[in-house]
């Protein structure tokens, strides 16, 4: 590998020396500042409202606050993803508590069904008279 | 280049600020080599240099009232200098006229007398760098300015600063070497090995 320049910051300074603009070049500043029709000095609520718009607009745009309010934001972000999280949770619990009561539901009466059934089995069993519907209706009249 | 405001720029900033056009002028001729030479060294181009100059002082006519110091403006200056350049580079086409930049003009004191074709080359090279890293090269050899205030000037922390002028550096040496293997350069290169 070749050597490196040893001197190339100084030729850069160099390189990169101020260079002298037109001569003319405040002139037609001025000139331009003359057309649009802004020579007038600005009004003392002008002067206020300039500098408190700079002032925080200047804190606004510094590398602290704009990292604050990145964290901040990011923060809120996660928050809400976390909240969403938690709902979507909780609607699906919902959702499967119904579901189980109507389960639930379900297996009592087959299960009452079940129990009936067998009452009327072991009263077969033992010779007691039958108890249908019929029965019960015409033993009410 | 870190000069010390003269007594009488807040002297002038006040009365441009009171809508003293004579004061602006005054104010403009202190700071437009500086806000030119930025352009220039960024843009490469003195027609556009100038526009983005003229738009500078414009934009700081507007926001006067702003301005709370001498050291202040100059932070300004160089700042909207700075992104204005940067906007005005994103816009431009990729062509660079090297003819239109003229040479720098001669030193002081009793250096010796500047290489014109090394810093042609130079100043095409560093045009050839990337926008954020053109910019912190043009900051820190012309205007001199330390790490802090670059990342001030340019709103980028510090240590991007630092590795973006540390890469900067190490690829113009890398292009300046390869320019060195070049006859044409062989003169260029021996006067930088020295």
């Amino acid at each position: 590998m070749k050597p490196l320049p040893i001197g190339l910051e100084d030729e850069l300074r160099e390189a990169l020396r101020r260079t002298e603009p037109p001569p003319d070049l405040a002139e037609r500043v001025l000139a331009r500042i003359g057309q649009s029709g802004r020579v007038s000095s600005p009004t003392p609520s002008e002067l206020v409202r300039a500098s408190l718009w700079s002032r925080l607009r200047s804190w606004f745009w510094r590398p602290a606050v704009r990292w604050a309010l990145a964290t901040a934001a990011c923060c809120v972000l996660i928050a809400a993803v976390v909240i969403a999280r938690q709902r979507a949770q909780r609607a699906r619990a919902e959702l499967a508590r119904e579901q189980l009561e109507v389960a639930l539901q379900l297996a009592s009466g087959k299960l009452n069904r079940a129990f009936r059934e067998v009452r009327r089995v072991e009263r077969v069993e033992r010779g007691a008279p039958v108890r249908t519907k019929v029965t019960r209706r015409t033993e009410r009249l | 280049m870190k000069v010390a405001a003269p007594e009488g720029a807040e002297d002038a900033l006040g009365r441009s600020a009171r809508g003293d056009p004579a004061a602006f002028g005054d104010l403009v001729r202190e700071h437009q080599s500086m806000v030119f030479s930025l352009a220039l060294h960024f843009l490469r181009d003195r027609a556009l240099a100038e526009e983005v100059a003229q738009e500078v002082f414009l934009d700081l006519y507007q926001n006067l009232a702003s301005i709370q110091s001498a050291a202040h403006l100059r932070f300004w200056l160089r700042k909207v200098a700075c992104h204005r350049s940067i906007d005005y580079g994103r816009r431009q086409r990729p062509h660079v006229s090297l003819d239109d930049v003229p040479e720098p003009s001669a030193p002081m004191g009793n250096d010796p007398p500047p290489d014109p074709l090394l810093a042609r080359t130079l100043r095409s090279l560093v045009a050839s760098l990337p926008h954020k890293a053109r910019m912190v090269v043009v900051l820190r050899f012309q205007e001199e300015l330390e790490y802090h205030e670059i990342a001030e000037v340019m709103e980028i922390p510090i240590n991007s600063v630092k590795s973006c002028l540390q890469r900067s550096l190490a690829v113009l040496r890398q292009k300046l070497n390869r320019c060195a293997g070049d006859v044409r350069y062989e003169a260029t290169a021996n006067r930088i090995r020295r």
